[in-house]
């Protein structure tokens, strides 16, 4: 297992809630539903369930033009054949999902009754998921996989201490906000979205998206805030070694945004210890 | 065929909870298409006409374009038009790629896209007799010096 | 049948290749020339005119059964300059193929472009 990068802060109570690893590479056309089965049976000791989903958009990071307000998102497949599908393979205590589709892998850590593992566990599961579905491809002859594209996200699920509504008083959630309310003006939610260009050594080679956004905790009906940060970008080579450092980057860079951006109040709600 | 947070592609349910962020983002969207540029939906025609294309479409042994590098192309039209540049043709390359090419004013601009970050950019301005060709890769900055020279 | 140009094909005969119309487009006058795109096979087909006429037959025989693409001509020599080799590989009902081998760099498929002229435009 990949160990800890020393200095990253770290927090005994994270609010994580969701930890999704994507790796994205250039089209399996060859794996067609009926080789699904296949599949599954390599992978049903810890996915005993298996589901249908619509397929995830494939996303390219460039760089070096203005940047866009959204990328387009087309899905050929659905506009020149028969819809393409992509699979959930849940572990029976829904904790963790593996999807695939001809494009993608995707690890996802979900918080159920457990505690977050950190990340280096669910890479861990990760390059499980990937060494079951290399053996499967190279089996069935169903092509190599070249990586163009490593995605990690991190969804945050806030409260406030002593019970609070976080929608109206997210100044004590993000570090950089101001009170907007005043008199007879008071903050009901926010809404917020940033993009950042993440370089190495001075050049252009990642994004960090980060969105929050009012929601309900369903269990509780309490309200909270939900803080999502993603980062995606092309590894620096097509192999999986490439594919999996950048995804390490990006949960480094990920750790540093997110205790930058949350209030020291809230890391000693959550219990920080590298301060 | 725009979609709002580019984060949201691949969550499962975050632990149960449920957002409100989802009038917004509908919002977005209309609003997004009902200002799309007139090229999208012409090269977006086009390009899926190509992708319907048999193997040994070009009489020989071309094989079918890809969707990937197909995808790839929308994606560095959408981060490099502007307003004034005029509609590339799409071609079918006789590798399994497809090349957007413009012969405008004095510009020769070809994007040739074997496979997402794969391929050849070159440009020419026969006033000058500037020539330029690169490896396609993540960085488009290459593009900007041709596109604005044809924008304006 | 030679794997390598063995110079079997003079310089001056002329490689006919056949045009997809996808692969035709406007130039900056608004003219239709075929894009480069059309000439990026490492192991480029093309029928050898000579060949045919040789045979009995002419560039007519090359668009039998492609109703709808269109035919160029290159000299031999125009590959062969860019590095290329021409290599005479007759197949199955068609004495007259060849293959236009190695790579085609933009450049090279674009210096193929500008010297091919139409035998036949549809």
């Amino acid at each position: 297992m990949t160990s800890r990068p020393p200095r990253l802060p770290s927090f005994d109570r994270p609010p994580v809630t969701e930890v999704v690893l994507s790796l994205q590479f250039g089209m399996l056309g060859a794996m067609t539903s009926p080789y699904i089965g296949y599949l599954w049976a390599r992978f049903r000791d810890r996915y005993p369930k298996v589901t249908e989903q619509l397929p995830v958009d494939a996303f390219f990071e460039t760089f070096g033009t203005p940047p866009i307000a959204q990328q387009p998102t087309i899905r050929f497949e659905q506009l020149t054949g028969p819809p393409t599908i992509r699979y959930w393979f849940e572990s029976a205590d829904e904790t963790s999902l593996c999807q695939v589709q001809q494009d993608r892998l995707i690890h996802n850590w979900r918080k159920r009754d457990s505690e977050y593992p950190r990340y280096e566990a669910v890479r861990a599961e990760l390059v499980k998921d990937l060494e079951t579905f290399e053996e499967f491809l190279q089996s069935e002859k169903l092509g190599a996989l070249n990586f163009n594209q490593s995605e990690i996200s991190y969804i945050n699920t806030i409260d406030l201490p002593g019970g609070d509504d976080p929608h109206g008083a997210i100044e004590q959630v993000i570090s950089t906000w101001s009170r907007l309310d005043g008199v007879d003006r008071d903050l009901e939610d926010v809404v917020f979205r940033a993009r950042f260009l993440m370089s190495k050594d001075g050049v252009p080679n990642a994004r960090l998206h980060v969105n929050l956004t009012p929601a309900i905790r369903t269990t509780t009906m309490a309200h909270v805030v939900q803080l999502e940060m993603t980062y995606r970008g092309k590894p620096e080579a097509e192999d999986r070694a490439s594919a999996l450092k950048l995804l390490d980057e990006g949960r480094a860079a990920i750790v540093v945004a997110f205790a930058d951006m949350t209030t020291p109040e809230m890391h000693d709600h959550w219990g920080r210890t590298d301060v | 065929m725009f979609r709002d947070g580019a984060a949201r592609a691949i969550t499962g349910d975050a632990g149960g909870s449920v957002d409100f962020g989802s009038g917004l983002s509908n919002f977005r969207r209309s609003h997004s298409a009902a200002i799309q540029p007139k090229w999208q939906a012409s090269v977006l025609m086009k390009v899926t006409e190509l992708l319907s294309l048999r193997p040994g479409w070009d009489s020989y042994s071309a094989p079918v374009l890809k969707h990937d590098a197909a995808m790839f192309a929308m994606i560095v039209l959408q981060n490099v038009m502007k307003p004034g540049t005029p509609e590339p043709s799409v071609v079918p390359s006789s590798t399994g790629g497809v090349q957007l090419e413009w012969h405008v004013k004095d510009i020769d601009l070809e994007i040739h896209v074997l496979a997402p970050y794969q391929g050849e950019i070159w440009w020419c301005d026969r006033a000058t007799g500037h020539e330029s060709s690169v490896q396609l890769s993540k960085d488009l900055s290459v593009l900007s010096e041709p596109i604005n020279k044809m924008s304006a | 049948m030679s794997e390598t140009d063995d110079g079997s094909i003079k310089n001056e005969w002329s490689l006919l290749r056949r045009i997809h119309p996808a692969q035709i487009v406007p130039d900056n006058t608004g003219e239709p020339r075929v894009s480069s795109a059309a000439f990026k096979d490492v192991s480029m087909s093309v029928d050898v005119e000579e060949m045919l006429i040789a045979n009995g037959i002419d560039w007519n025989f090359s668009l039998k059964q492609h109703p709808v693409h269109s035919l160029m001509r290159l000299l031999a020599a125009v590959p062969r300059s860019l590095q290329q080799a021409v290599v005479a590989v007759p197949i199955d009902g068609n004495p007259a193929h060849a293959e236009v081998r190695g790579d085609k760099t933009n450049a090279v498929a674009r210096s193929l472009s500008k010297a091919a002229e139409w035998v036949h435009r549809r």
